[in-house]
């Protein structure tokens, strides 16, 4: 079985095939079905510092699987020059994968903060996968939408608690205003006026 | 053509086919793997108010087609102010519940009739037979309903940003009362 060969080192095919099905990455795929998907992937080596994905990019014909090294997953601000962390991921984990099914350009920045060795799976292997061997492909694409589902639940989650996080900022500032004005009312009326108040 | 019956009209299987491939429901089926799909739906006829999914509760796992009347999606939400975000309406063509059918998690919002409703269901079991059966419309199948989670999984994204900003100002605008000074007009990016 020849092996996946990157600068620092060489991965067995059944070292990355067990990487892919690792909890992280792709639940129950079975491992032939992983040697089957590894087959159609491609082999990069990022250097710390690397884009790997780039936020807004339309080049989404790829998804990519973390071999080695850590991936920063950011969003760009809409204010300020602030990025939004959304998380690291490492080993196991794989990236882009939306992308590849709807063509939207890229979410959110994946950059290399170790160097980074990934395998690519481009959307023409996975078409190819489909045609060849759609059982396996089937279960390829069970597990990637079983990922893509349970980040749309987390996400969702996250919704609530913006909303909730919103919703007690806004009473807050309202109680505040109101009291802004009470306070300040008193001191508007000219001296003629609070003595009528004070009925 | 065999058809799918519901008490108030016929629906040919073309016609359902239709709908699936329509743009609500997943425009990167083609017809004849959208008219093998429709072999496995089961017609249901829903009444106006009913709860076609409960949020929070486990997922029997199916997905359904609507194939008319309207329904209404939102999360319940806590607060006294209000009580649910509409996430979405449901019309002919909208396809709902696809998150449950594969991973039987607890589901992520409700569904309400709000209308009376023709709908079509695919349960896990006839997933599995279309995945044993005709594995390449399985393929197809799967990777449109990725598309659809992904599309939703961008427009929650997009609110959750958006909501983070303006909770920034809205913060930013409380300390500055809090601290005594006026309540100047703020624009998203601004603070002290």
């Amino acid at each position: 079985m020849e092996p996946f060969v990157t600068e620092k080192r060489s991965w067995e095919r059944k070292d990355v095939a067990a990487l892919l099905a690792s909890k992280s990455a792709l639940v129950e795929l079975d491992a032939d079905t992983a040697l089957a998907v590894l087959r159609l992937m491609s082999l990069q080596r990022f250097k710390a510092g690397d884009v790997i994905i780039q936020e807004g990019a339309s080049n989404t014909s790829f998804l990519v699987l973390v071999l080695r090294g850590d991936v920063v997953v950011e969003n760009e601000g809409l204010s300020r020059a602030d990025s939004t962390l959304l998380g690291v991921v490492g080993a196991g984990s794989v990236i882009g994968e939306m992308g590849l099914f709807d063509g939207e350009p890229r979410s959110a920045t994946c950059k290399a903060s170790t160097d980074v060795d990934a395998a690519l799976l481009s959307r023409d292997a996975l078409s190819e996968l489909s045609r060849t061997n759609p059982q396996q492909a089937n279960k390829l694409l069970a597990t990637l939408l079983a990922r893509l589902t349970a980040r749309l639940r987390t996400i969702t989650k996250k919704l609530r608690q913006a909303d909730r996080v919103n919703h007690t900022l806004q009473t807050e500032l309202s109680q505040l205003k109101t009291a802004a004005t009470a306070s300040a009312t008193p001191k508007a009326p000219p001296p003629a006026d609070s003595g009528m108040i004070r009925l | 053509m065999e058809s799918i019956i519901t008490e108030k009209r016929t629906w040919s299987r073309s016609d359902v086919a239709e709908l699936l491939i329509s743009r609500t429901a997943l425009t990167e089926l083609n017809l004849e793997a959208a008219l093998q799909i429709v072999r496995l739906l089961t017609p249901q006829r829903i009444k106006a108010g009913t709860v076609l999914i409960h949020e929070g509760v486990t997922s029997t796992g199916y997905m359904a087609l609507v194939l008319q009347g309207e329904a209404v999606v939102e999360n319940e939400m806590s607060g006294p102010m209000h009580d649910s975000m509409v996430l979405s309406m449901l019309t002919s063509g909208s396809l709902f519940g696809e998150l449950g059918v594969l991973d039987g998690k607890p589901r992520s919002a409700t569904v309400t009739a709000i209308t009376d409703m023709d709908i079509a269901v695919l349960d896990r079991p006839a997933m599995a037979r279309l995945i044993e059966t005709v594995p390449a419309v399985a393929c197809a199948l799967m990777g449109a309903i990725m598309a659809r989670v992904a599309e939703r999984l961008r427009a929650t994204n997009l609110k959750v940003k958006t909501l983070t900003a303006l909770n920034l100002s809205l913060q930013d605008e409380l300390s500055a009362l809090r601290a005594g000074r006026p309540a100047v007009d703020l624009d998203i990016g601004g603070g002290a």
